[in-house]
Formats: structure tokens, C-alpha cells, sequence
């Protein structure tokens, strides 16, 4: 079953763009589309990354799924409900994080939160402490779990964010920017946890975020979406596939370093004791650059590197501006 | 109505946790009491009687303290107005329950232990230093009537001063509008001079506009408010109505100007 279908769905702001008296007097109003005209269809179960630069529309399209706000045109469905008129129903099914903002009560120990989720979406008091005490062990929150929200850290507070949105076992949950500010540690564990919600339960994930790993990590399917359209929607695992244009070449030449070689037309770069190689693979495949590399250079050691997955998001952002 | 009353615990629960601010609250009201009863009993001599006891006046703005400054409904206009500007509003309205009932069961929550400390405080302060209020007027039956007051007082004031924080959704900041709204309830609801104590055309029209709803509790040892209790009573239930009806279209409107809030 489809858990999210959009259809030719668009908003349109329209502000006022005269300012002051004259503004006063001739109001000038101009129009922004922020969501231009998408059309797409989110399976059950799914993990989806919904990624794109600031302004791409992308609060918008979240705003408009949970009810939010009202699309100037199209259809939404979301776990069958149309957001805008069925918007308490469809909230009892779904749930939310949002990054920026907490949902929790600060002066008061994490139980009490979770205690006023379950309460809010009607979930039996029995039922509501088993699935709270699973949910404790699940999001390793058990050495915090009786401590005032206000006291813990980033990292503690973002599980715990993720595990009252996930009181009521919703069939969806949405996330936005989940793992902004946490460190290295807390991310990873985070995504650990939400893959194992999206594994055990079959909650579908809807992740916008602005950091790579949060995407390669959970996300099985990437929707890019830029100026209110999408412009890419593909498996994860096949962005780099089919958008790897570039390889980075690094090696350690036997007899020092020597910037000023080339080899196949493409000129080194000279890091840290190391002779680097930006190969455009469609230009200069990998099969006749090395060869070439091996005949010319003394080799002690040699590297090849992916372009990174953000420098390819950032390629496609910037292709479509 | 469990998710409600569920708010209502954990905002109280939450607040008891700060003491301070709970014992700074009844103290501070118990000053503000003292010295208008000073002020009040200096004024008292050189006019004599006005109508109105010396003790009933006290008591009367004694109660109007307790209820709009230490249950301070009148507050929900903070908690929207913070709400909007933060965005948070958002947030609130994926949830399964109302927003503007939930923030109001918060309020409710975080100030009625105030209240009902001060309810046992106030009167046993006044009791000693002004001495108790002829209440030769109150029978059982008004005291009921008193309490549905207390109730519409509370609707009305919710839906008024939600309205005004929702008109951060145009303004950015409904504090002035907030300062219109509370100066004038201050003036007209007995919170310098006891109702009662009005001009009688000031206080027939204080009694049937919105400001006199929001401070009909404070009457309640005005022995002249029995002979007018029911039209007080119907005044009360209408603009109640009117207020909720008028908070659920600026409701609607402001929903449709949420774009302007980080959309």
C-alpha cells in the first residue's frame, strides 16, 4: 500500500513586495512558487531522504503532508487521508521530529513526556508502558530516563525526541534534520535507531536533512528536490553509480614529490607529501590512466577515492540553478 | 477530555517543581492587596461610606487579583504570541488535540497552584489586617450563579486573549494590542476601583461589555450585583459566545498566514 501520493502539487505565496507608504497606499503583491507541480509516490515502509538547498520547497511539501498548510493545487493523500480535512485522524498515525524544535517537557524527567504523548494519542496505560519501556531499551535511554529533559545533552535529547514521536507506533515518521548539531557518536547511534524502527516495525521514514550521512546511512531512496521540483529520484545506492564522474587519484611518489607532472593531460596536485589526481573517468577512464601513472611515476603508494556523495548533491543543485 | 486534564497535571507538575516563583506570586499579590487596603482606608475616612464597605471593597479587589493576576488567564496571550513568533505553533498543530485548548489546559496548569495557595493566603491576610467582608447578601443559589460566572469569565477571557496573541500572525508582536486589552480590563473590572464603585453609568456599561465578563467574579461581595445577577449572568454567557465565535475566525484566518512563518 502507498503511504504517501502526491499529484501535481503546488503552492504558491504571494507576499507584499512594496514597502512604506507607497506600499501603504499601492500595495504591490508578488508571487513565490514554492512547491512546483510534484507528483510522487512513497511506498510503506520505505526510508526516503528529501533533500535539497535552503528555499527549495522542502518545509513547504512536510507543512502540506501533515496538514499544515493548504496546497494552491494538486492532491495529497497520506496513508489514504487528504492532510487538510482529515488532519487529527491522519495525526494519530503519524509522528514527527523536528531538529529545532523540542516536543518534550524540559522542566520534568523523560517519563513524564512520554507519559503526555501516550495520553495525547489515546493509547491505553498499559499498552503505553510497555511500548515506553520498549522504546527506553531501544533508544538506550535508560540511564537518563528519569533526569529533566532540560538537563540532558543534544545527542540524549535527539533520541529521546525520536522515541516520544514514536509512542503511538505511527505508520509514518517524519524527521526533520534529525541529527543537526549532534557529534559524531550521537549521530551514528541515531541512525543506528531509526534503521532498526524502519526494520522491525515497518514505519516508513521521511527524512529531510541537510547532512550526507544521514541519507547514506538510512535512507534507501533520494528525492532531490530544488526551486519547488524534483529533479532527481533514484535509489541511494545508485547516485553515485550513475552521477560518478570523478575519481581522486592520490599517490606517494618513491622519489619525492614533483607538482609539476601530468599525466594523460590531467596535471597533480601537490597534499601533503602526496601528488593528487582529479580524473574526469568520462574523459580519461581509470583502465588508461593508470597504466600511464604506473609507467611514469615510481609508486610507493596509491589511493582511489570516490567523489563524495555531497559534492555530487552539490553538482546537482548547482546544475539545476 | 483525558489528554486535557492530562495537560493540566504535567503543567502544574512542572511548575511545582519552581517554588520561588510560586511563593514570589503570592507574596507579590499580598503587597499589591496591602496597599491598596491602605491606600483605600485613608480615602475611606475622609469620604465615609460610598455604597460600597470598606472590607467589600478590599475583598472585591483582593478577588480580582487572585483570579486575573494569579490565575492570570489573561497570560494564554504570552503563550500564543511566543508560539506564533517561534513557529512552534507548527508543531502543536500536528498533535491529535487542540492547540489553543491545550495551551490553555497549560496555563490553567502552570498557575492554578498559585491560585489555590493564594485562595487559602489572601483571605486569612485579610481576615487579620482588614477584617471580614459582610456577605449577608450571598445565599447558596448565588453562590452557584457565581461559580457558572467564574466559568464564562474564565471562556470568555481564554477566547479574548487568544485572540490577541493569534494577531501576532499579522503584527509580529500583539504586546500592544495585549496592553489595550489588559489596561482597560484593569480599569473597567475593578482592578483600581471596585466596580461598584463606578460612576452607575459606567457601571451598567462596564457590566454588559466584555471587560465586566471577564471581572464578574470580582462582584461577588457587591451586594448590589444580586438585584442584577441574571442579566449579569445572560451578559456573560452571550459575549462568551460572541468571543468564541469571533476566536475561531481570527483562528482561521491566522491558519492561512502560517506560509509567513518560516514557509
Amino acid at each position: 500500500m502507498d503511504a504517501i501520493v502526491l499529484k501535481e502539487l503546488s503552492k504558491v505565496f504571494s507576499f507584499k513586495a512594496s514597502k512604506g507608504l507607497k506600499g501603504f497606499l499601492r500595495p504591490v503583491k508578488k508571487q513565490v512558487r514554492a512547491v512546483d507541480d510534484i507528483s510522487l509516490t512513497i511506498k510503506k515502509g520505505e526510508t526516503v531522504a528529501f533533500i535539497g538547498p535552503n528555499g527549495a520547497g522542502k518545509s513547504t511539501t512536510i507543512k502540506m503532508l501533515t496538514g499544515i498548510l493548504q496546497p494552491s493545487a494538486g492532491h495529497i493523500a497520506v496513508l489514504g487521508f487528504n492532510p487538510l480535512t482529515k488532519r487529527r485522524e491522519l495525526a494519530m498515525r503519524i509522528g514527527t521530529v523536528f531538529g529545532q524544535r523540542s516536543q518534550l517537557v524540559f522542566n520534568l524527567p523523560l517519563t513524564d513526556s512520554f507519559e503526555l504523548t501516550a495520553e495525547m494519542y489515546g493509547v491505553p496505560k498499559q499498552e503505553a508502558q510497555k511500548r515506553i519501556a520498549t522504546l527506553i531499551r531501544q533508544f538506550d535511554l535508560t540511564d537518563f530516563v528519569d533526569q529533566p529533559v532540560r538537563k540532558l545533552s543534544l545527542g540524549q535529547r535527539m533520541r529521546a525526541e525520536v522515541a516520544n514521536a514514536l509512542i503511538h507506533n505511527p505508520d509514518i515518521i517524519f524527521l526533520d534534520e534529525p541529527t543537526i548539531g549532534l557529534d559524531i557518536v550521537a549521530k551514528r547511534s541515531l541512525r543506528e535507531t531509526i534503521k532498526s524502527v524502519n526494520k522491525e516495525r515497518g514505519t516508513t521514514v521521511f527524512l529531510t536533512s541537510h547532512d550526507v550521512g544521514d541519507i547514506e546511512e538510512v535512507c534507501e531512496r533520494t528525492l532531490i528536490v530544488n526551486h519547488g521540483k524534483i529533479v532527481l529520484d533514484a535509489k541511494t545506492s545508485a547516485l553515485k553509480k550513475d552521477y560518478l564522474k570523478r575519481k581522486k587519484v592520490s599517490v606517494v611518489p618513491a622519489d619525492g614529490v614533483d607538482s609539476s607532472v601530468a599525466v594523460e593531460e590531467v596535471a597533480a596536485i601537490s597534499e601533503d607529501g602526496r601528488l593528487v589526481f582529479d580524473v574526469d573517468i568520462t574523459k580519461t577512464p581509470l583502465k588508461q590512466f593508470l597504466p600511464s601513472l604506473l609507467e611514469q611515476i615510481d609508486i610507493a603508494d596509491l589511493t582511489i577515492e570516490d567523489t563524495p556523495l555531497e559534492d555530487i548533491i552539490h553538482e546537482l543543485y548547482t546544475k539545476e540553478k | 477530555m483525558k489528554p486535557y486534564l492530562h495537560i493540566i497535571r504535567t503543567a502544574a507538575r512542572e511548575d511545582s517543581a519552581n517554588s520561588k516563583r510560586l511563593i514570589g506570586g503570592v507574596l507579590v499579590t499580598v503587597v499589591r492587596v496591602s496597599l491598596i487596603a491602605a491606600i483605600y482606608k485613608v480615602a475611606y475616612k475622609h469620604v465615609g461610606n460610598v455604597g460600597l464597605s470598606y472590607e467589600n471593597a478590599v475583598w472585591s479587589i483582593a478577588i480580582y487579583f487572585t483570579f486575573i493576576l494569579n490565575l492570570g488567564i489573561r497570560n494564554i496571550f504570552k503563550l500564543v504570541d511566543i508560539a506564533v513568533r517561534t513557529g512552534a505553533v507548527e508543531v502543536g498543530l500536528i498533535k491529535p488535540i487542540d492547540w489553543r485548548l491545550s495551551k490553555i489546559c497549560e496555563l490553567i496548569g502552570k498557575n492554578g497552584l498559585e491560585f489555590l495557595v493564594q485562595l487559602v493566603v489572601l483571605p486569612v491576610w485579610l481576615l487579620i489586617v482588614v477584617g471580614a467582608p459582610d456577605t449577608s447578601h450571598l445565599s447558596l443559589a448565588s453562590g452557584v450563579v457565581f461559580l457558572v460566572l467564574t466559568g464564562l469569565s474564565i471562556v470568555a477571557a481564554s477566547a479574548t486573549f487568544t485572540m490577541v496573541g493569534l494577531t501576532a500572525f499579522w503584527l509580529n508582536d500583539s504586546q500592544p494590542i495585549y496592553r489595550i486589552f489588559d489596561k482597560t480590563t484593569l480599569i473597567f473590572g475593578g482592578g483600581f476601583v471596585p466596580i461598584a464603585l463606578l460612576p452607575h453609568a459606567i457601571q451598567l456599561a462596564v457590566r454588559y461589555s466584555p471587560f465586566g465578563v471577564y471581572a464578574a467574579p470580582t462582584q461577588l461581595f457587591n451586594p448590589q450585583i444580586i438585584q442584577v445577577l441574571v442579566p449579569t449572568v445572560v451578559s456573560a454567557a452571550a459575549w462568551s459566545i460572541v468571543m468564541v465565535g469571533a476566536c475561531q475566525f481570527v483562528w482561521k484566518r491566522a491558519m492561512l498566514r502560517i506560509e509567513v512563518n518560516g514557509g
